[in-house]
């Protein structure tokens, strides 16, 4: 019953986080301007809705990416931001753009192409040290030197290029959520209800190789397979985001890991309430970030990797104390 | 029900085990013992197909295991490898439920008959009282009788345990070894495990598989084997007394 409680009041903070998160931002147009009514309520329109729409769903799919990552790999530090797929997801992104792709590809579906394959190939190298080595250690030590590289190409590429694109490349060292409209909704849609379906039937799946990959094996499953198409599911969650984005970091890592332990990861309300949550916490961030400074506005990544940071540390320390 | 044929498995020039052979009849208790690095493990999980040999073949119900569906090994087959950390929070009941997989289909909702064999497997191995507990909130002892429930909710013919009590205090050590002692007796489960527990293995009357150096030294009926058998098994001079339950009246003594 208290259960239920929870789940309810958790929809009803969430629909009206949602609602006021529209209203909450700055009437100021610029330092000197107040802006009208009319101009207002476009900018409720067409920005901030698409925006708060967009950041929920990101927010979303960031903490199942999370989950899903964490489970694999069966470590709470693993998620896609730490071993390095949402940089590899971002130096596909700045490849599109230093290669001049966005001539020949649209942005809204190219970009994402690239992303998703430097998402991809980080989780299979990653991958494949985990599986010639048992040491989680050493795995998430290659998931951060992998991140590493990647941020230094992306910086790179911004140092040899244009100011233009440069500037553009910006979003892909972290993430910010400016610039969303309506059309980024209509990719972030379908990625979000077909992996959210892929994710919530590979449920049982899982939960077993969160135990061990021997034991799922055991009990039928494929190992493999499952492995790989999570995998790739996870890539084009992580492509797609980031693509729209940037990296956003720490969401992944959090709120899976809070949920897991205030639900236990084999309710049936974990993975929706991980999405939910999750959702809400970037929502709040976001509108954190838009505001906090206002009139300008902040990248989110910020926000989350500063509350994100401490979190790690939080665990870190838990870990240490935890193995003594 | 399964026989090894000749099964030979190396990494790269290292041979791991090589030519082993033997067959497990229904109600069998099958021990594998050896020294550390003798090759127990690889085999166990050749057999269980986790891993594919590389010569020779494991036969299981008239088929070879490598032509089986994952699935369907399961459902006649368990395995369970030694789980030592444990980062999820599961509940015991649901652990256990994960051991009726190979009969779910994918989107299904649990059914009765799935419930009433984790009862009934909960209630076997003594666990029904924790079943709303996380897995990580259980002792050594306990959270290895769970994965054991979880092995006999696939309701296998066969089950192969791979060191069971490793880790485990004396008492609950003992524990495990008279559920399986039950399991095979009362429910008929044909057991094959490897463990160093000579002195249990002995008594639980098993049929005993000597490997060394990835070959097999000896094999023998409880009731066959020496010391001279333990001592070449594992290389080193042991001391022996009579064990008042033993059929052989052997206990290991350093």
């Amino acid at each position: 019953m208290r259960l239920y409680i929870t789940i309810l009041l958790t929809l009803i903070i969430s629909v009206s986080i949602l609602l006021s998160a529209v209203f909450i931002g700055s009437d100021y147009s610029s330092l000197v301007d107040k802006i009208t009514s009319e101009q207002l309520r476009s900018i409720i329109i067409n920005v901030r809705l698409p925006r708060v729409i967009a950041s929920f769903f990101i927010g979303g799919i960031l903490a199942l990416g999370g989950l899903v990552f964490q489970s694999l790999f069966r470590n709470p530090l693993a998620t896609p931001y730490t071993l390095g797929s949402a940089s590899g997801a971002s130096f596909g992104a700045a490849l599109y753009y230093a290669l001049g792709m966005s001539s020949i590809f649209p942005t809204l579906y190219g970009a994402p192409i690239f992303t998703f394959l430097g998402a991809f190939l980080t989780v299979i190298v990653v991958s494949l040290v985990s599986r010639a080595s048992r040491d989680n250690n050493i795995v998430l030590l290659m998931g951060v030197a992998l991140s590493f590289i990647f941020s230094s190409l992306i910086m790179f590429i911004q140092y040899v290029t244009d100011l233009h694109l440069s500037q553009q490349l910006l979003r892909f060292t972290f993430g910010a959520m400016d610039g969303i409209t309506y059309s980024h909704l209509i990719l972030l849609f379908p990625v979000c209800a077909i992996t959210f379906f892929i994710i919530v039937s590979f449920r049982r799946e899982i939960n077993m190789i969160s135990i061990s990959d021997e034991f799922a094996s055991s009990r039928g499953v494929n190992v493999d397979n499952i492995k790989i198409t999570l995998y790739i599911v996870v890539s084009i969650m992580i492509g797609t985001v980031v693509s729209i984005a940037g990296p956003i970091g720490f969401v992944g890592m959090m709120i899976p890991h809070i949920m897991r332990s205030f639900l236990g990861s084999d309710s049936k309300y974990f993975i929706y309430m991980t999405f939910i949550v999750g959702g809400l916490f970037l929502t709040i961030c976001d509108t954190v970030s838009r505001i906090i400074i206002s009139p300008i506005q902040l990248p989110v990544g910020i926000v989350t990797s500063m509350i994100g940071g401490t979190f790690f540390i939080f665990l870190l320390i838990n870990n240490i104390r935890r193995s003594n | 029900m399964l026989e090894i044929k000749n099964i030979g498995y190396s990494v790269g020039e290292k041979e791991i085990i090589k030519d082993i052979s033997f067959s497990v009849n229904d109600g069998d208790i099958v021990s594998i013992i050896g020294a550390n690095g003798s090759g127990k493990s690889t085999l166990m999980k050749v057999i269980s197909n986790m891993i594919k040999a590389k010569s020779g073949e494991v036969i299981l119900f008239n088929k070879r295991v490598i032509d089986y569906k994952r699935i369907d090994i399961a459902k006649v087959m368990s395995y369970l490898s030694q789980i030592n950390d444990v980062f999820i929070n599961l509940t015991v009941e649901s652990v256990v439920l994960s051991g009726r997989y190979p009969y779910f289909s994918r989107l299904s909702s649990v059914k009765k008959i799935d419930m009433d064999i984790v009862e009934k497997m909960m209630d076997l191995t003594n666990i029904t009282d924790m079943r709303y507990r996380k897995i990580s909130s259980l002792s050594g002892g306990e959270r290895q009788r769970v994965f054991i429930a979880s092995s006999l909710a696939q309701e296998a013919k066969i089950i192969l345990l791979d060191e069971p009590t490793v880790y485990l205090d004396p008492r609950s050590n003992q524990e495990i070894f008279d559920l399986l002692k039950r399991l095979n007796k009362d429910e008929g489960i044909t057991i094959v495990i490897v463990s160093h527990d000579i002195n249990n293995l002995l008594l639980l009357n098993s049929r005993f598989i000597g490997l060394r150096n990835g070959e097999i030294l000896f094999k023998r009926e409880s009731n066959q084997i020496t010391d001279k058998d333990l001592n070449d098994l594992y290389e080193y001079k042991f001391n022996y007394v009579h064990h008042p339950k033993a059929i052989n009246n052997i206990q290991l003594l350093p």
